[in-house]
């Protein structure tokens, strides 16, 4: 981890069961950490719709529930089910060799900064 | 002599009243009638005691004249100031 | 072969035919759909994002009212009613007098989206909403009912909409004239879009917490389980803002500026008081004025922006009556207890002045004084002298009090003549409203225009809450029998 990539870590890799969810604070904003597959993913923590906290939704077979209107997103990738017109806002994400997981928010990738 | 409800206003309370006045009241009656639902209940009684002006449309009105005599319509707003204080 | 899910959704939501024998214009008339002059391929492009097959709406229809009944049974076995702060009681009842039977209306509103909406697509979506609309007035109502036995307030959920209740009438007046009297088009961008996904879609979510926080979990679970339905057709007013931003945003503009001031002034009465007031005070997570700032604001800036509307020409005066205008309404409802169907906190105890002065830097300027007098009455053993002995003066478009809409300094006179008569105005933007529209509003009298028409006899107080329907069982009084004032020390 050096402090110019913009990574910074938020859990341990074994904090998280398969197909378990948790909101982190990075730097302010709400994340949310989905671990499905082996694999971890991470969001921003409220819903597009009218910006409910995702955490207190529900994960079922790697679909993403919002608790307050039923709003459903593909847990994997992010992208709306129901409606399809709708996103999830990506982080990137990584475990390092230490066993921890660390996100860079999408405001602070390469891409967003050379724009 | 005729009912003749008007929109009295204390300066201070925070909502106008609604006021049933009659055409024959003097404008010191007319001041009391709406003092009477503020003064003491939603201000403070006033240091100069309960002697009131009546302003309407920015104007002050003589005391004496009736509010038959000036021609408004019913439910006219009607400010009501302690005795000598500042126009509304 | 099978259709996929979206595939068979679109065939069976876009089935239509074409008219023949009658004139379409006979069958969906301009005056109910509100087409206007928008071409009518131009709703092609009508489209809602959230979709659910009917199929798959009466399962989770079903799985909710499982959960919600469940959750009913238990806590009505656990006598958690009984445990709950009066206070927060007060908030119950203004919540469920003032919102069951808008979900009633709203089944006709959604009803005629079914019947006359300019394409299938939306006729589709409507009875969806008309159901949602059912569920919620009944779950009210099943709720209200249990409840009847504790507290003979809980009527006013059916009852309030059938008096004349001064309060009442001012929300009935907002919702007849955009629910009941709205086309599909206004109706679909003053409800949908400005009242449910604007403003109380957001204050369900707030409210459910605040009920959890007081301890009120069946409420709770009721107010986040009507919440879950409202994506669905809620979202009604997009795509419809999305066709009139093409063909006559004018028309949208003005509709939605309209709507906006109207729900913030209702919310400055109903939610103001139960967030500030009537809410525990170590229970309140946000203020008002926090609330409005985070949620209604930055939610209704974005929708502007997303469809290239302009802000309301008035904005800074809505953002300036954040301050003051739930505070000068909580004050006048608290005066005017006798006129309310529950039971009011006065919520200006030491504690909870020094939380209003820490959220609301001129609160003390603008209305210290006026508790400080109702305080020492109340310490003088006057309480007469702080109830009402005549009616405040009503706005024409609001039907709120003349002086609730501003700080007591800046209250002024606002009025226009139609057709030989005078209308008053709570504010400049309520005299607005009128003016582009005056035929909507000039026939519907207020409590007071139908006083001084001789409607309400005998002439005075007494006389007036007769007429409103307040009985004795039900009339307000301060919750908590003025124990905050006495808290004050004697100066």
């Amino acid at each position: 981890m050096s402090a110019t990539d913009e990574f910074v870590p938020i859990a341990d890799a074994d904090e998280l069961w398969d197909g378990e969810m948790e909101a982190y604070d990075v730097d302010g904003e709400e994340v949310l950490l989905v671990k499905l597959d082996g694999r971890f993913h991470a969001y921003d923590g409220v819903c597009p719709h009218q910006s409910v906290a995702l955490v207190e939704g529900e994960l079922d077979d790697g679909v993403l529930t919002c608790r307050a209107h039923e709003w459903q997103f593909d847990a994997a990738t992010g992208a709306g089910i129901n409606p399809s017109n709708a996103a999830l806002r990506r982080h990137e994400v990584r475990v390092t060799e230490d066993g921890k997981v660390a996100v860079r928010l999408c405001s602070r990738s390469p891409a967003a900064a050379r724009q | 002599m005729a009912l003749f409800p008007v929109t009295g206003r204390y300066i201070g309370d925070h909502i106008p009243h609604l006021v049933a006045a009659d055409t024959d009241d003097t404008m010191d009656e007319l001041a009391a009638m709406v003092a009477r639902h503020s003064v003491g209940k939603k201000v403070p009684v006033p240091p100069g005691g309960p002697v009131y002006d009546v302003y309407i449309g920015g104007r002050r009105i003589d005391p004496g004249v009736t509010l038959g005599a000036l021609g408004l319509s019913p439910m006219a707003w009607v400010d009501v100031v302690p005795r000598g204080a500042e126009a509304p | 072969m099978l259709l996929n899910r979206d595939d068979w959704y679109e065939t069976s939501r876009d089935l239509d035919w074409t008219f023949s024998y009658v004139d379409p214009n006979e069958v969906f008339p301009a005056s109910w759909s509100g087409a206007g002059d928008v071409p009518a391929d131009a709703w092609q492009d009508w489209e809602e994002p959230f979709r659910v097959s009917y199929r798959d709406y009466v399962r989770i229809q079903r799985e909710k009212e499982g959960g919600v009944k469940a959750v009913g049974n238990a806590l009505s076995r656990a006598g958690v009613f009984e445990k709950l702060d009066p206070a927060h009681l007060a908030s119950a009842h203004l919540h469920l007098g003032g919102t069951c039977m808008v979900e009633q209306m709203a089944i006709t509103m959604q009803s005629r989206f079914c019947r006359f909406a300019p394409t299938p697509k939306w006729r589709n979506l409507g009875v969806f909403g008309m159901l949602d609309e059912t569920r919620h007035a009944q779950l009210d109502l099943r709720f209200a009912h249990e409840l009847l036995k504790v507290d003979p307030r809980f009527d006013w959920t059916l009852k309030a909409f059938h008096t004349n209740e001064w309060g009442i009438r001012a929300v009935k007046a907002f919702f007849d004239d955009i629910m009941l009297n709205a086309d599909c088009v206004e109706a679909a961008l003053a409800v949908s879009l400005t009242v449910e996904h604007g403003f109380t879609n957001m204050q369900f979510v707030a409210l459910a917490a605040d009920a959890m926080a007081a301890g009120d979990i069946n409420w709770s679970n009721l107010l986040s389980s009507i919440q879950t339905d409202e994506a669905r057709h809620a979202q009604q007013g997009f795509p419809t803002l999305a066709v009139l931003m093409e063909h006559d945003p004018e028309r949208a503009q003005q509709a939605i500026d309209v709507a906006f001031w109207r729900s913030t002034r209702l919310f400055q009465t109903l939610t103001g008081p139960a967030m500030d007031y009537y809410t525990p005070l170590e229970q309140r997570k946000m203020s008002f004025k926090e609330f409005m700032l985070e949620w209604i604001v930055n939610h209704h800036e974005r929708i502007l922006e997303d469809y290239g509307l302009k802000k309301p020409w008035y904005w800074d005066d809505f953002l300036r009556s954040l301050e003051t205008a739930h505070h000068s309404m909580h004050l006048g409802m608290w005066w005017y207890r006798p006129t309310l169907f529950f039971k009011p906190n006065a919520g200006v105890s030491p504690a909870e002045r020094e939380w209003l002065r820490e959220k609301y830097p001129t609160w003390e300027r603008d209305f210290g004084y006026i508790w400080d007098q109702i305080i020492a009455n109340v310490q003088a053993g006057d309480v007469p002298a702080t109830l009402p002995e005549t009616l405040p003066v009503l706005c024409n478009v609001t039907h709120l009090p003349i002086g609730g809409a501003c700080a007591p300094h800046e209250l002024a006179e606002h009025k226009s003549e139609y057709k030989g008569k005078v209308y008053r105005f709570d504010s400049h933007i309520s005299k607005w409203c009128f003016d582009v529209d005056p035929e909507r509003y000039a026939d519907h009298p207020t409590v007071v225009d139908r006083f001084l028409a001789g409607d309400i006899q005998p002439m005075d107080l007494p006389g007036a809450l007769a007429w409103m329907g307040i009985t004795p069982d039900v009339m307000g009084d301060d919750v908590y029998d003025y124990a905050w004032a006495r808290e004050y020390v004697n100066a």
